[in-house]
């Protein structure tokens, strides 16, 4: 944590190598993260690279020095659920119907690229049903469980983060986690 | 309040949840796990893109300049289109960032969201209004203020009519997801707060200021250190504190007073307050017999949710409140508890003049619905405060809770406002406190503005003053500062073509009076101290120069001149006449990489023409502490003292407390004390803290004080551990 500090310093300076130290350390996680919120590896790739460019160009700003993994979290969740959001064309609407159709999975981002199977036969097949019952999830369900699990987020800053109730967030991540419980029984 | 407390730390939880429901809690949580970590697992096993290799990524940031957001604008122009416009979505995210709250103007499409929400909300509220309204009114619990308050501060805030008012300025939680736009607000939000944390407020001008207006220094006077702080006359509160015959440390669960006698120490008493779990200590004042001590505590509730049928589980919320607490210390071994005052929220900072204690405390404004909005109204010695003392601007996603307290009457508020907003950093002079927060506006040009509140507390009474935008964003704690009337503040914009710093002198009433612009164009301000009617400040690109300008003449401030030096300082401190001390790092000019910690001693008898009079770069230190933790830093040009932390990283991290003298046109080293691996880290920041009395020097770390003897080559004296 200490070196962390140091570290942003140096990054504020323009150290490209303690940017990448400070950025080793959570890019597995940023990665997974953008991959499971937003299905497309290609995506996911996209959107990382422009935090990586994003938070470099900006760190100058970052005035909590330890503050490093949680402020390049905060801008990766942004763009990804910007990118969902974009998924949606230019619907604007914020009433009821259309959030109620997003929860039911219908309207779901043209076809998002999963890979194809030959891709992921090297896999364990387990891992290959768990992902794809997390990808048949709702977006915002996905949004709720990849930050809580890949970047660390406690039901009180994802309800703060997506103006929620943490009752209601708690409950719609329960209920993520049964439905996946449930697919993955039916498998 | 109190009644509050006792009944929500009671953990209900054991005792009524019936066997079943606990049950499926466990059972279902069981399985949850174990969901959670196939889906870690899962997620191993993708293979990670090559491009997002760390070595990658910093291939791909060196290829693309190597240049952080204050070098940006000297990247290289030929950029590919895609890079530019990664850039540009940085810009948009930069922006987000510094900009104070959920206040932006969208246009086109977003600004309909935007107004869609607002209609919303206002339509919810007005469903409710009436049923809150009867509530309202019948709850005897709400303070009447015992005075009433200017109307308004500007045109930024003005005071509620009623709470229908304040509710509506919140932002309803309601299922907007979609709404990306408030989730940028948000991010800014956070990222203010984050400039909070750093840049409260700014003022140590002044003692430099009064110091060279001929004024008596305090220390001077009666010996000993005093916490460095922003503004003379203003305390500020501390872990350490001395008034020369006690050392007084903030412990984790007690307040340790160690009697201090040339050099030697012994425990003199410990003021051990009743505190529940989760409660901590954050800082304490000293002044002759009275010690005051903030406290914070965390109030967690557990209910029940059984609105859904799917999930019956208990939820946890946490109510954050603040108290302090007077006593009277007269005798160390039997400090006396003389009274109590708690206000909602969780503590920012607090400032003391003469007998006023004032504590700040925020509380956010995230997830209430219309059926909870009620709860958004604080509440000071457990009493709601009342509609006439609460500031609202247009919408707020936070409330500042500002309280003041008379040493005399410690178990009352002498005062209380609530100015609600979207986060602000304080600064407090001796006429004012001063709220100001940044604001992008996209609809003016690409420009952010610093929007800066003032609030009178004479005798303990807040009141709105006045308001004002200036152009730029404050980008040093010490670069705001108030001087007979008058607000002198430094800022930098960014976001023009080219990057430039201004400065701006404001009336009492914050009226512009004069102004510099386009000063140092390409260069950002990185430090910035006022004395008397002089500002001097640190711009950095690849050089150091220091500026000084005059504002003897407000309506006609002037450019006097500057002198440039490798490096940069981050954290400038008068020193005696005619000197400011620098402390910040020397960087290699083409590369930028810090080459080590550096002192610089600047001659500014002549404003018009300052000179270098030494430098000394401490290579072997790759931080300094001065900057971000100012309180670590002890500087006294009467004692001859420049106490400073600074750490080595290179391989492992080690901590040393510096002191320097500056003797015959030189600095000398005097003490390096090696303080390990590791130091404490609390809210204040690093923990250790130096302190004078008399010719001993102090050392408090939160193991233990060491003495050094300061006419004896600061040899080691004596130690005492702490508790």
């Amino acid at each position: 944590m200490e070196k962390e500090r140091f570290l942003v310093k140096r990054a504020k300076h323009g150290d490209v190598e303690a940017f990448a130290q400070l950025y080793e350390k959570i890019y597995q996680n940023l990665y997974r993260f953008a991959l499971y919120t937003l299905k497309n590896p290609q995506d996911a790739e996209d959107v990382v690279s422009d935090t990586v460019a994003d938070a470099f160009a900006q760190i100058g700003q970052l005035k909590k020095e330890d503050a490093f993994s949680s402020w390049m979290y905060r801008i990766l969740t942004n763009k990804c659920n910007r990118r969902i959001r974009d998924y949606y064309g230019q619907r604007t609407q914020t009433d009821s119907s259309i959030l109620e159709s997003v929860e039911d999975g219908e309207n779901a981002p043209a076809q998002a690229a999963i890979p194809s199977d030959s891709e992921w036969t090297s896999r364990q097949e387990e891992h290959m049903d768990v992902r794809d019952a997390f990808f048949e999830l709702a977006d915002e369900e996905r949004l709720i469980l990849a930050m809580h699990l890949f970047l660390g987020y406690t039901s009180k800053e994802i309800a703060a983060f997506l103006e929620m109730n943490e009752n209601t967030v708690r409950s719609r991540e329960s209920r993520a986690l049964q439905k996946m419980g449930n697919r993955l029984k039916g498998v | 309040m109190n009644d509050k407390i006792k009944q929500t730390n009671k953990p209900k939880a054991s005792g009524e949840m019936n066997g079943n429901a606990k049950d499926i809690q466990e059972n279902g949580s069981r399985t949850e796990k174990e969901i959670e970590e196939k889906i870690l697992a899962s997620a191993e096993t993708e293979p990670i893109p090559e491009s997002l290799l760390p070595e990658n990524i910093a291939k791909k940031l060196k290829e693309n300049g190597g240049s952080s957001a204050r070098h940006s604008s000297q990247l290289p122009k030929h950029r590919s289109a895609r890079f530019r416009h990664m850039a540009e979505a940085a810009a948009a995210i930069a922006l987000a960032v510094v900009v104070g709250g959920v206040t932006l103007r969208w246009t086109g499409q977003q600004k309909e969201l935007s107004d869609s929400t607002v209609g919303m909300g206002t339509g919810l509220l007005e469903e409710t209004a009436e049923r809150e309204k009867a509530d309202v009114d019948e709850d005897e619990n709400i303070d009447r203020s015992r005075k009433e308050h200017a109307s308004e501060a500007g045109e930024l805030y003005h005071l509620a009519a009623d709470y229908d008012e304040v509710y509506d300025v919140i932002p309803l939680t309601d299922y907007i997801f979609y709404e990306w736009e408030k989730e940028e607000a948000r991010s800014d939000i956070a990222a203010t707060a984050e400039a909070d944390t750093v840049s409260g407020a700014s003022a140590e001008a002044d003692v430099a200021a009064d110091l060279a207006e001929g004024i008596q220094d305090l220390s001077a006077e009666n010996d000993f250190s005093t916490t460095n702080l922003q503004e003379y006359g203003v305390d500020e509160s501390d872990i350490v504190k001395t008034d020369g015959n006690y050392i007084y440390v903030v412990r984790e669960r007690q307040v340790q007073i160690v009697k201090i006698s040339d050099g030697n120490m012994k425990t003199a008493g410990m003021i051990r307050p009743e505190m529940a779990a989760a409660d901590s200590l954050e800082e304490l004042y000293v002044d002759g017999d009275r010690l005051y001590l903030v406290i914070s505590c965390v109030d967690t509730e557990m209910s029940s949710d059984t609105d859904d049928a799917l999930v019956d589980f208990y939820s946890v919320s946490s109510d954050d409140s603040v108290k302090l607490l007077t006593y009277d210390i007269s005798d160390p071994a039997r400090a006396e508890l003389l009274g109590t005052v708690t206000q909602d929220g969780y503590y920012y900072t607090s400032r003391k003049v003469g007998n006023y204690v004032y504590i700040f405390s925020w509380k956010d404004l995230y997830g209430y619905t219309e059926d909870t909005i009620k709860n958004a109204i604080p509440s000071v010695q457990g009493i709601k405060v009342s509609a006439d003392c609460i500031y609202i601007p247009e919408e707020a996603t936070s409330e500042l809770i500002i309280t003041s307290v008379d040493g005399n009457e410690p178990d009352r508020t002498t005062d209380q406002i609530v100015v609600m907003n979207s986060g602000a950093s304080i600064y407090m002079g001796t006429q004012g406190i001063y709220l100001y927060n940044s604001r992008y506006d996209s609809s003016q040009s690409n420009t952010v503005y610093t929007e800066i509140a003032k609030f009178s507390y004479k005798d303990g009474y807040l009141d709105g003053v006045g308001a004002a935008s200036v152009v730029g964003s404050v980008e040093d704690t010490f670069a705001i500062s108030e001087k007979n009337d008058y607000l002198r503040v430094l800022t930098t914009d960014w976001y023009s073509s080219e990057r430039t710093n201004l400065l701006y002198v404001l009336d009492e009433n914050l009226s512009l009076c004069g102004e510099i612009r386009d000063i140092a164009t390409g260069e950002s301000i990185y430090a910035a101290r006022y004395l008397g009617d002089m500002a001097y400040f640190i711009t950095y690109r690849n050089t150091d120069p220091l500026y000084v300008a005059d504002l003897s003449d407000p309506q006609n401030p002037q450019l006097l001149g500057n002198v440039e030096i490798s490096g940069f300082s981050d954290y400038l401190h008068p020193y005696g006449d005619g000197k400011m001390l620098g402390i910040g790092y020397e960087t290699d000019e083409d590369s930028r990489p810090l080459l080590g910690v550096k002192l610089v001693m600047f001659d500014t008898e002549d404003p018009a023409e300052p000179k270098i009079l030494d430098t000394e770069v401490l290579s072997e230190m790759n931080y300094t502490a001065s900057d971000a933790y100012y309180k670590t830093v002890m500087i006294d040009a009467e004692k001859n003292l420049i106490g400073f932390l600074t750490a080595d990283y290179d391989s492992d991290v080690s901590w040393y407390y510096q002191v320097y003298r500056w003797d015959e046109g030189g600095f000398r080293e005097v003490l390096v004390q090696d303080l390990g691996n590791e130091i404490s880290w609390g809210r204040s920041g690093m923990e250790v803290r130096g302190v004078y009395v008399g010719n001993y020097f102090y050392l408090v770390t939160t193991e233990e004080i060491k003495s050094y003897a300061m006419e004896d080559e600061f040899s080691l004296f004596a130690e005492i551990a702490l508790q």
